[in-house]
């Protein structure tokens, strides 16, 4: 959903080579490149465009600057004008206000807001596009990639990198508890969980196993969708909670880790673990070397593969590894999923240059050696089948958990909706209610949720039902 | 008279003696409490301040730690903050909201105080009654049409432009504010300049703004106050331009976009507020004034 | 008031005036409206337009990119019944005004009592009580989160004082506001002045008289000092509800830190944390209108809070013509 990544340490390297290996790279790499029309030929006038993204600092920033410069380097009548650490709401208002300040290529983080900009309109529907391009979406991207960037039949924006979720896991603290591989099932891990969880003689914690919270981190209820294979929305967009099994058995799931990790002796208070999963998240999740699982105060968490960045530049002498997420047990053929989202690009309807944006934004999407490259410097997996498979990727064994996990068939991701990611946070909102233990009747209070969720929906969306 | 005093004198001589002792005792137990309170107090107002300045310099990672005192004083964190963030833009676009924004207001409320407290005419109540409304005001009340009609009429989103110019047509506080001095101005003064042949600018600019400085310098420097630490406005209307961000956003997105410890972001808030202590300093006597002004005068 | 031989008479009955009286009379009206004129054209644009345009947008959806389309009551069939959230601001903002005016005005007039005792160095305490007033919100909520965090130094001391499970504070429910009401009494130097000055004013002669009459502290506060305060205390409580119905700024930021979601000033994510205790209404406009362009419902949400605004500065100021009054 929301992260904003960050990366000290020299990838100042790895970024000098963007250039290098983009300019091998247009020739290299053949099946994407065929382009039937170009869409604004080096014949055509000068054009200054603008693009916007969202990341924020440092290498980031260097490595998104160095795949730009290689594109106007193979277009020199292109120039891009880029504004970096921009969000989405930023974004949306600058489409919206129009004129020289608007962009005219958007680079969001926010994978949910696709549904708005197809459905409003915002971003130009890219499939005249890729058709003219000769570029068959199903044959460069894996599904689900392609799910989360289309609304309703309208392809308004292309994948560009991609988030896999997994889970981290700490192995010197595995280790020392006597576990030698990571859980692949939920009741491995509550078992797991529970021998790495450590209290002071009062119930007070010293170390987690594993927060039984959705309000921790990256542990948001999307990043749980392949593990409770959730549905979310029927096919014309109501929220379906009440009826999903899979969202059921997630509270559950939940509530029952969270008695176990209290009820081992000595026995911990609710607060007593809320207290300790505040303490370690009061540094912030980004902050260098504070984020708890750097600092051991828990020992598996779900994160992003962009984690492998920070903790290759901030710990590196943490041993750690990382693997799909655990399944259900009656599921256990579903292992290897997992939660995919990703920053996506689109072209805004207000720009006067949409031919120009489209050469950028092909470029950014499906060429194979920068893409390749990016994936590296930032450690995001990427986005197309072609560079999934490339030997030039990173093949350390903890990044390649995710490359393998986006490739995987039961990975999944949430639907868009019309008014953006606005579900997730209702239910991700319900869920700290029922983690506070306010909620007596589970279906019925779904049942209210989805109601809840429809409501706003209907209130933030067109009345012709769009 | 002369017969009567010895008797009650001798007499009340004694009481006074152990009226006055126990009169001792209790204005000393109530200045003990009194003081005591006061430390108490002075500790509450002041504490905040004191974290504030020893957390800006500790080192990175002591911040939460439960440490109370840098364990070395890390003077780097200012240059650090400094280096990171956008401190020189945000300041400059600080001042390019609160130095117009307090000349504009000044210089077109006045008028219209005066006309308010000097003037008789038939619709004066009303005047004041849509004054005082337009001080009951939230700003939330009146943003969306005003946003949607900045963005889209004017196209001037992402500046600081519809902060600016809604002064230049009088602030109903100030105006308020500079009303209720002006009533205490006598009438003889205006009269008088008015018989030696001014016109009513100019017995306004000559005669009038000279004594009612105290309540114009009040003003300035609340109206320069409130664009200072201004977070709504700013918000709303260029949150989507770092470009152009005041400190008050600034400060906000420091901590998060910069993933910075709490140590730094300390530190930013001491350069913010800082000024403004150095400032109120040299301004003491204007400030008192006018808040006396403000409070006390409605 | 002594009213002046030559009264101004009621309204329309002007009749009555002599005729020299009648065109200074005229004559200053015109004057007055050129003075006016500047600031009449401001709150028809700045304050009468937006409000007409609220009502009228409150019937339409509008996302601010395409056209509108008529919806007719719906967004106020929504924003009044079906959405949750507006009560849960409601109620945050009459607890925020009931408990936080009151003690605002409690102990800032506690602070100006104690001040007026201190006869040496009285200054020093009132600037130093004075300082926090000039501190930024943004900057106070954030030292005030740091604070109050988790592992931060008021747990810390609290811990020394053997307080092992302090509350959550800004994390928890039920200490949320009680923590903003903290903030909010750390800046109450601004109200400490203004009844420092008042208390001055308070007749002296008149407080020993009731001394010696054997009036204790409570009763000499009670007939004395406070009916000579209380046009003072009434524009303070005024304005600290106007002050209040607005509270936007240290809510929106102290939740955004608090509850660790990473985001920048553009977009503050999950308003209201901790589990809704913080949103108030105006949060509410900010998030539907300018976070999710939903107009209609904002400006629904803009309205009611302009009439709750009314209705609570109408019943404070029932009484007291003297805001407007002629002197």
């Amino acid at each position: 959903m929301r992260h904003l990544r960050r990366m000290t340490g020299p990838a100042a390297a790895i970024a000098a080579s963007l250039t290098a290996a983009a300019c091998a790279g247009t020739t290299a790499a053949p099946q994407q490149q065929i382009t039937a029309v170009d869409p604004y030929p080096t014949s055509k006038p000068a054009v200054t465009i603008n693009l916007w993204h969202g990341f924020s600092e440092g290498s980031e920033n260097d490595a998104f600057n160095a795949m730009v410069a290689s594109f106007e380097k193979a277009h020199p009548n292109i120039h891009v004008k880029v504004t970096g650490n921009i969000t989405d709401t930023q974004i949306q208002q600058g489409i919206k206000a129009g004129g020289s300040q608007s962009p005219d290529v958007a680079v969001s983080f926010t994978t949910d807001d696709v549904g708005t900009y197809c459905s409003t309109n915002q971003w130009v529907n890219l499939k005249q596009d890729l058709a003219a391009a000769q570029i068959d979406v199903a044959k460069t991207f894996p599904a689900p990639l392609i799910h989360y960037t289309q609304y309703q039949g309208d392809q308004c924006a292309l994948p560009l990198e991609n988030d896999a979720y997994g889970l981290y896991y700490n192995k010197t603290l595995l280790s020392a508890a006597g576990i030698t591989t990571p859980p692949k099932t939920l009741t491995e891990l509550q078992t797991d969980a529970l021998a790495l969880t450590k209290k002071n003689a009062d119930g007070s914690f010293k170390q987690v196993g594993f927060f039984p919270s959705f309000a921790y981190f990256e542990q948001v209820p999307g990043h749980f969708t392949s593990t409770f294979d959730l549905k979310w929305q029927s096919a014309d967009h109501k929220s379906e909670l009440a009826s999903d099994p899979g969202f059921t058995a997630m509270a559950n799931w939940q509530k029952g880790l969270e008695d176990a990790v209290l009820n081992q002796t000595p026995k911990s208070t609710a607060k007593q673990l809320s207290d300790y999963m505040l303490k370690s998240m009061g540094a912030g999740e980004f902050t260098s070397g504070q984020n708890p699982f750097e600092t051991g105060a828990v020992a598996m968490s779900v994160d992003g593969e962009w984690r492998n960045a920070n903790l290759k530049a901030e710990t590196p002498t943490l041993s750690y590894g990382t693997a799909p997420f655990p399944t259900q047990d009656s599921d256990t053929a579903s292992y290897g999923g997992g939660y995919l989202s990703g920053t996506v690009v689109g072209i805004s309807s207000r720009s006067a240059h949409q031919d120009a944006d489209w050469e950028l934004v092909k470029y950014l999407t499906t060429n194979t050696a920068t893409l390749v490259a990016f994936a590296n410097a930032i450690q995001n997996v990427p986005s197309t089948l072609a560079a999934l498979a490339s030997p030039q990727l990173d093949q350390d064994a903890n990044f390649q958990t995710f490359v393998k996990i986006s490739a995987n068939a039961n990975s999944a991701t949430t639907p868009a909706s019309p008014n953006g990611g606005q579900y997730q946070q209702t239910t991700q909102t319900w869920l700290a209610t029922w983690e506070a233990g306010q909620v007596s009747n589970l279906s019925s209070a779904l049942a209210g949720l989805d109601a809840q969720i429809d409501k706003d929906t209907a209130a933030g969306v067109r009345p012709d039902g769009s | 008279m002369a017969v009567l005093t010895p008797a009650p004198v001798l007499r009340s001589a004694g009481i006074d003696m152990a009226a006055r002792s126990a009169a001792r005792r209790r204005r000393a137990l109530e200045w003990i409490a009194v003081h005591s309170l006061a430390i108490v107090a002075a500790v509450f107002f002041a504490g905040p301040f004191f974290f504030l300045l020893v957390t800006s310099v500790m080192p990175d990672n002591q911040a939460l730690s439960g440490a109370l005192w840098p364990s070395h004083w890390q003077w780097s964190n200012f240059r650090d903050v400094w280096d990171r963030a956008g401190f020189l833009t945000w300041y400059k676009n600080t001042l390019m909201y609160a130095v117009p924004v307090t000349v504009l207001t000044v210089v077109s409320s006045v008028p219209v105080a005066y006309a308010l407290a000097k003037f008789k005419f038939r619709f004066r109540r009303l005047a004041m009654m849509l004054v005082v409304s337009a001080m009951m005001i939230p700003p939330q009340v009146t943003v969306m049409p005003m946003y949607i009609l900045w963005t889209k009429q004017f196209g001037l989103g992402g500046t600081l432009w519809p902060l600016v110019v809604p002064t230049a047509f009088g602030d109903a506080y100030s105006i308020f504010l500079l009303r209720q001095f002006l009533l205490t101005v006598p009438k003889e003064y205006i009269d008088a300049a008015k018989v030696d042949g001014c016109g009513e600018i100019r017995t306004l600019l000559r005669v009038v703004v000279p004594m009612i400085r105290p309540a114009i310098a009040a003003v300035a420097l609340f109206q320069f106050f409130y664009a200072w630490n201004d977070y709504f406005g700013p918000q709303v209307y260029v949150g989507a331009n770092p470009g152009n961000w005041t400190l008050a956003l600034g400060l906000e997105t420091f901590h998060a976009a910069h993933h910075v410890d709490w140590n730094l972001m300390m530190a930013a808030n001491l350069m913010v507020i800082a000024p403004i202590v150095v400032l109120f300093f040299f301004a003491q006597k204007v400030f008192v004034e006018g808040v006396t002004l403000t409070g006390v005068k409605g | 008031m002594a009213t002046p031989v030559l009264a101004v008479p009621r309204r329309g009955k002007r009749a009555d005036l002599p005729a020299a009286l009648r065109v200074k009379r005229r004559r200053e009206g015109l004057a007055a409206l050129g003075f006016l004129s500047p600031w009449l054209l401001g709150f028809s644009v700045f304050f009468a337009y937006p409000l007409i345009a609220a009502v009228y947008f409150s019937f339409y959806y509008y996302d601010q990119f395409n056209p509108p389309v008529w919806v007719g009551l719906k967004n106020w069939d929504y924003i009044l019944f079906n959405f949750p959230d507006f009560v849960t601001g409601l109620k945050n903002t009459l607890w925020l005004v009931v408990v936080m005016v009151t003690l605002q005005i409690v102990f800032g007039l506690g602070v100006a009592m104690l001040i007026t005792k201190i006869k040496r160095g009285g200054n020093v305490f009132r600037t130093l009580f004075y300082l926090p007033y000039l501190a930024p919100p943004v900057i106070s909520t954030l030292v005030f989160v740091y604070l109050f965090d988790a592992g931060g130094p008021i747990n810390s001391i609290l811990n020394q004082f053997g307080v092992h499970n302090p509350p959550e504070w800004f994390n928890s429910p039920t200490w949320f506001k009680p923590s903003l009401t903290v903030l909010s009494l750390w800046g109450i130097g601004n109200t400490v002045v203004i009844f420092f000055a008042s208390l001055l004013d308070v007749p002296k002669e008149q407080l020993e008289a009731a001394a010696l009459d054997g009036a204790g502290p409570v009763k000499r506060f009670r007939y004395v000092t406070y009916p000579a305060i209380h046009p003072v205390v009434l524009f303070s409580v005024v304005t600290g509800v106007i002050y209040t119905m607005q509270y936007y700024t240290q809510a929106i930021v102290a939740g955004e830190v608090a509850s660790g979601h990473v985001a920048t000033a553009g977009t503050p994510l999950d308003i209201g944390y901790p589990l809704g205790s913080s949103l108030t209404v105006p949060q509410l406009i900010y998030q539907q209108g300018i976070l999710n362009a939903n107009t209609g419902p904002a400006c629904v949400l803009s309205i009611l809070l302009f009439v709750m605004t009314m209705a609570f500065t109408l019943i404070l100021l029932r009484r007291k013509n003297g805001l407007i009054g002629d002197d």
